[in-house]
């Protein structure tokens, strides 16, 4: 502070500035501090920046596996995009690889990126399958039915067969030709549909009642293969005791299976049995308890059920029980006992023979179909409505493989693509070569084989049948459930050429 | 006549002026110091807090309903829960990593996430210290003080009701004045398996 006296002198120069002195204390104080907290605020910001960031790439790959999974449910193979060319989301992109592990397991490969987050998540998923129970009584080769026959439905979630009035909704197809035959005595009563194969016809002798259409089908059926579990194999098992044996739950294997007259065998579900062979003497019996679970049977080289013999179940839903031989067998399926058996049986491999007093309620798929006496088999609608659900892909896995952040990097800048050139997700899918059979608006009756990028899904009023890259398209069935096997338009189609 | 120095009381009043303002600045500094501390303490919890929260979640959201316990809906809670998370499919069956567990180490306020905990192989691993011991306005006395349907619940709370898993966190500090800091946050994560 300057300040003179009377004289105009200058008072003490040394207490000059001192109060400036202060002050610059102070303000540099406040301003380091202010500094010091704002860079804490920066680093703070930033890290919570880049964990946003994380969490939207993780929810960007995220929607990629969901995208994928609803292409996978409509056949797609699960492609999407790529990171040459990824699908575009809001300010991210994302991107989806697919590998096959096993016939029918895929693994998806989602990775999403914006900002500076970058998230692989992975999901492991097995195509749907077409349920071979809604196929109803079906036979790869040529089928006879004797005199006598009733083919009919019922539903098991209404009750007991015996007590329902509505017996229509039948199935009985082939891929060869089919044989009714029927007599004044004895007549023969199918409550549904014949479906012969793609080339072949049902021929009716005597007196005979089809409820519904005998149209030959579209394609030839294909039965797939049964996957027989892994099971550690025990040895030869022969039972004769007058008191039960009990196969308990689990995964139980045995070489052989042999029930002597007047012996019984249980097998406890949840279970998953693998047999060698299985025999049953005359008054032997193999029964089913489902009362805690489900029972899955595979026979890999002979089914012997003699005549007198019984197979039963403790359940009257048939969806409990599945009987399966996975191979060809030497001789025939011998299925000659009585019942009453609730079950699913199939032997896509194989021909059943299938005894007089042999009565079936749920589905009998085989490659070929023997009968010694009049057929009875009735068919569970509720099969079929099962097998709608079948269709749909299941999710075995999902994973969090990755997931950080690049703090300064833009995804785009990264891959080396222009955000403006990127396609919507609904548009990435991988193309595929599309072979569909199908109705338009008017009814009429198409067919188109090319990319499915060229084909135009406007025009689609009802799918009869479609594959992609040469695998078929198991739509999956909102309102209705489909009952044995396609039939045929009965009409040739207009073959349709690249639409867009 | 030249008069040289100040008088005694020009002095005084000089000493007293510059006194006042020492102490002013003295406490404005101390204010904006403690004012930082507080705002930084307050900045870092509130981001560990959001760091550990999702550190949870993305370490939880791969397991499966059926390896997740223990099964405590509202108002239960549990201050650990044990899950194994999906590694892949193999021969078409799922193959699940080794338990792994996170939880509240009583009385130390740690949070730790192990694995095979109690086997040979056991790892552990201590995410955070400052977890507290209740979660905010929660007292142990049977009741529901902070109105969120929980009763009792430590300062890391874990309710599974199916396969939704809500994670409650407390985190505190002491200031150097002694007064407790806390922050709390709340996530819900949906298992994917």
């Amino acid at each position: 502070m300057k300040t003179r006296n009377g004289n105009g002198e200058r008072r003490d120069a040394g207490r000059r500035g001192s109060a400036l002195v202060l002050s610059l204390i102070a303000v540099a104080t406040v301003v380091v501090l202010s500094a010091s907290f704002s860079q804490f605020a920066s680093a703070v910001a930033d890290r919570q920046a880049q964990a946003i960031d994380k969490k939207q790439a993780f929810y960007l790959a995220e929607a990629g596996l969901t995208e994928a999974f609803a292409g996978f449910t409509c056949g797609k193979s699960g492609i999407v995009g790529g990171p040459e060319a990824p699908a575009l989301l809001g300010d991210g992109l994302f991107w989806v690889e697919a590998t096959e592990l096993m016939p029918g397991i895929f693994r998806l490969d989602s990775t999403g990126m914006i900002g500076s987050g970058r998230a692989r998540l992975s999901l492991v998923a097995q195509r749907g399958i077409d349920g071979i129970a809604a196929l109803g009584v079906f036979s790869g080769g040529d089928v006879m039915l004797k005199a006598g026959s009733v083919v009919d439905a019922y539903d098991s979630t209404l009750g007991a067969y015996a007590g329902q009035a509505d017996k229509s909704g039948a199935a009985l197809g082939s891929n060869g030709a089919i044989t009714v035959v029927g007599t004044q005595l004895k007549p023969t009563s199918i409550q549904g549909d014949v479906t012969p194969g793609s080339e072949e016809t049902v021929q009716v002798m005597g007196s005979v009642t089809i409820t519904g259409s005998s149209t030959p089908a579209l394609t030839t059926t294909e039965l797939p293969e049964v996957i027989v579990p892994p099971v550690t194999m025990g040895a030869a098992q022969t039972h004769a005791s007058p008191y039960p044996l009990i196969v308990p739950p689990g995964k139980v294997g045995y070489e052989s299976l042999t029930v002597a007259a007047g012996a019984e065998v249980v097998i406890h579900g949840p279970a998953q049995v693998v047999l060698g062979s299985l025999t049953l003497a005359a008054s032997a019996q193999l029964t089913f308890d489902t009362s805690q679970g489900p029972v899955r049977l595979y026979v890999q080289e002979s089914v012997d059920l003699a005549a007198g013999s019984v197979m039963t179940t403790s359940s009257t839903n048939p969806a409990e029980v599945m009987f399966q031989v996975p191979a060809a067998t030497e001789q025939p399926v011998a299925l000659r006992s009585g019942g009453p058996f609730h079950g699913v049986i199939y032997a896509p491999e194989t021909t059943l023979l299938l005894g007089a007093g042999f009565e079936s309620f749920g589905a009998v798929v085989a490659q070929a179909m023997t009968f010694e006496g009049a057929a009875r088999l009735h068919f569970d609608r509720n099969l079929a409505a099962l097998a709608a659900e079948d269709v749909l892909p299941v999710m075995l896995s999902w994973r969090l493989d990755e997931l950080g952040s690049l703090p300064g990097s833009n995804p785009f800048d990264q891959l080396g693509v222009v955000k403006g050139s990127l396609a919507k997700p609904s548009l990435a899918h991988a193309d595929q070569t599309l072979s569909i059979d199908y109705y338009d608006a008017l009814d009429a009756y198409h067919q188109y084989v090319g990319l499915e990028s060229e084909f135009d899904w406007s025009v689609v009023k009802t799918v009869i049948f479609a594959t992609r890259d040469g695998v078929e398209v198991l739509f999956p069935r909102a309102t209705s459930t489909k009952t044995g096997t396609r039939k045929s338009p009965g009409v040739l189609p207009i073959v349709d050429g690249p639409m867009i | 006549m030249r008069r040289a120095g100040f008088t005694l009381i020009e002095a005084v009043i000089a000493l007293a002026l510059i006194g006042l303002v020492v102490t002013k600045l003295t406490l404005v500094m101390e204010e904006a110091r403690r004012a930082h501390q507080e705002e930084s303490v307050a900045l870092a919890l509130q981001d560990q807090a959001m760091i550990l929260l999702d550190k949870i979640a993305y370490a939880v959201v791969g397991a499966s309903r059926q390896r997740l316990e223990p099964e405590q809906p509202a108002p239960l809670s549990s201050a650990e829960i044990r899950f194994q998370v999906s590694l892949g499919v193999e021969d078409g069956e799922p193959v699940w990593s080794d338990p792994e567990i996170i939880g509240l180490a009583e009385g130390s306020g740690q949070l730790y996430w192990g694995q095979n905990v109690g086997a040979a192989e056991e790892r552990i691993v201590v995410w955070a210290n400052t977890v507290s011991q209740m979660l905010e306005d929660e007292l142990l006395n049977g009741a529901d003080d902070n109105g969120n349907d929980l009763a009792d619940e430590l300062g890391l709370a874990f309710v599974v009701d199916d396969k939704s898993v809500v994670i409650r966190l407390t985190l505190e500090n002491v200031r150097e004045d002694g007064e407790r800091l806390q922050v709390t946050r709340e996530t819900t994560v949906t298992c994917r398996n």
